[in-house]
């Protein structure tokens, strides 16, 4: 018969096993975006979203289960998810920035900075110094773009949409970037062991202030946020805040590895296997959430958005609310950079970067 | 966020809505688009626009009917760009992004078809909807189902050959 005929000539789109679960993830998530932006201009019932967002729902057909993450909370907030995925091209990223919708990657060994536009996929590909000499670190703050290069020592200021240097200044080994500031370390002092602290101004990256810190040895990691800057020395076993207190905390019993400082909160993520916070206002240990029970794996990277931090661990970005100190989810993801953007948390991984929110 | 009984009914309704609605739509975006990522990420985004929608369309008729105009609207826009950028013809249709697991011969019959002709097409023995309710969910008459239809079995048949014969109506 002549439908029959048809029908079969269709039949492979029946065949096709589909992820209905993958789907859903990411329909609620984007639904719960731009619900939340519906809300703010008043429509009341698409806050119903948020119900939606965390859901779970079973339907009859056995081959859509619509189940939740293993580590769903149970307060019905809506949880981080995997929202959006580009290809970057970028095999072994050695620093990441996200301004607006451009994610800019540095590759160390080949000396390119690549920018990839979250909505095309589009890339442009700068070739900045040398292979193996080329960008170190890459920041961003009000729009801007940020680098330190290795070749030349300087901090970049570039427009974010072309990557084309708008302003460069003296060297650093370290350029950050917290709220709208930027500061820079070993910037003016290249004596040791002092080290320098330096703050820059974000358009004509002149030095605004600066601080000399007593670590010895390699610059230790920094980070800057609303709840200041602090360093942490390299053995991971000193934090110290060096902008306005000075304080020191003295970690020594459980080193860290990473470092992230949010709008109220400094946080660690040790070897050791656990997440730690300080209270940035005395200085104090605060509350400590285990990651790896055993210990041994070391985090690579951490970020903070809203309530949620992100942790990078081999193979796995794990998050975390920082009001219910509990884990909310665990994504296969091998993040080696985040970038924080104004609408969630950029997840850079060989080849491709992952948007989490 | 605090919500309604009203809220939350109208969400678990959108979620079982999707559930018993996501195959079908993607099958047939697939059908139209001759890709499955496209396919898949119309889809999505017909679900996130249903979402905006008032919650009396959160019944599988209503929901698949938006999708598939949904689509069907995405595929009249991608003709229209394709047939900007360049002559229309027979080898444009069976692009390299196509990667539906059709045979060859009947992706680029399919994609010959008009986008209205191919939604009938696809509606009718892709999902086995009536012509009643390829209708309802395309938003045209029965009578436009009817000869879309036709129209389109005939088209199959001229670029395949008599294995797609039409069965007069």
């Amino acid at each position: 018969m002549n439908d029959v005929r048809v029908r079969e000539l269709l039949q492979p789109l029946h065949e096709r096993p589909l992820d209905s679960a993958a789907a859903w993830q990411r329909v609620r998530a984007r639904v719960a975006i731009a619900s939340a932006v519906r809300d703010r201009s008043g429509r009341r019932w698409l806050r119903a979203v948020a119900i939606a967002a965390t859901s779970l729902v079973v339907v009859g057909s056995a081959s859509v289960v619509f189940a939740a993450r293993a580590h769903r909370g149970t307060t019905g907030a809506a949880l981080p998810t995997e929202v959006g995925r580009v290809a970057t091209g970028v095999q072994q990223p050695s620093a990441f920035a996200v301004v607006g919708r451009s994610l800019w990657l540095a590759s160390w060994t080949t000396g390119e900075l690549v920018r990839v536009d979250t909505i095309t996929g589009a890339r442009t590909v700068l070739h900045v110094g040398q292979p193996n000499a080329s960008v170190l670190a890459l920041a961003s703050a009000g729009g801007r773009l940020y680098d330190l290069r290795a070749d030349t020592g300087q901090v970049e200021l570039r427009d974010a949409a072309t990557g084309e240097v708008r302003q460069a200044a003296r060297s650093g080994a370290e350029v950050l970037t917290g709220g709208n500031e930027v500061w820079a370390a070993g910037c003016c002092a290249l004596a040791t062991p002092a080290q320098t602290v330096t703050k820059l101004d974000p358009s004509s990256l002149r030095v605004t202030s600066s601080v000399v810190v007593p670590e010895e040895g390699e610059i230790p990691q920094l980070a800057a946020g609303r709840a200041g800057v602090w360093l942490l020395s390299e053995d991971g076993a000193l934090l110290r805040e060096i902008d306005g207190r000075s304080r020191s905390v003295n970690l020594s019993s459980q080193p860290a590895s990473v470092l992230v400082v949010g709008s109220t909160s400094v946080v660690l993520a040790g070897s050791d296997g656990t997440l730690a916070a300080i209270d940035p206002t005395t200085g104090r240990a605060g509350w400590r959430v285990p990651f790896a029970p055993d210990g041994g794996v070391r985090p690579t990277a951490v970020a903070i958005f809203g309530d949620e931090i992100y942790l990078a661990i081999p193979q796995h970005v794990l998050t975390f609310s920082i009001s219910r100190r509990v884990k909310t989810a665990d994504f296969s993801i091998d993040a080696q950079w985040f970038a924080v953007s104004t609408d969630g948390v950029w997840a850079a991984t060989p080849s491709a970067a992952v948007e989490l929110r | 966020v605090v919500v309604g009984e009203q809220d939350r009914a109208a969400a678990d309704l959108f979620a079982e809505v999707f559930a018993r609605s996501y195959a079908d739509c993607v099958r047939f975006a697939a059908g139209m688009f001759g890709d499955w990522s496209s396919a898949d990420d119309a889809v999505q985004d017909a679900f996130v626009r249903l979402w905006a929608r008032p919650p009396r369309l959160f019944d599988d008729r209503a929901a698949t009917g938006y999708v598939f105009r949904t689509v069907l609207n995405m595929a009249r826009m991608r003709q229209r760009r394709d047939r900007r950028r360049r002559d229309l013809e027979a080898a444009t249709v069976c692009d390299a992004a196509a990667d539906v697991d059709l045979g060859v011969d009947i992706r680029v019959a399919l994609d010959l078809l008009p986008p209205r002709r191919r939604a009938c097409v696809l509606s009718r023995y892709l999902l086995d909807l009536s012509e009643r309710d390829t209708a309802a969910v395309l938003g045209i008459s029965i009578g436009t189902v009817k000869s879309q239809t036709h129209k389109g079995l005939r088209q199959l048949r001229q670029h395949l050959g008599d294995e797609v014969g039409v069965r007069d109506e």
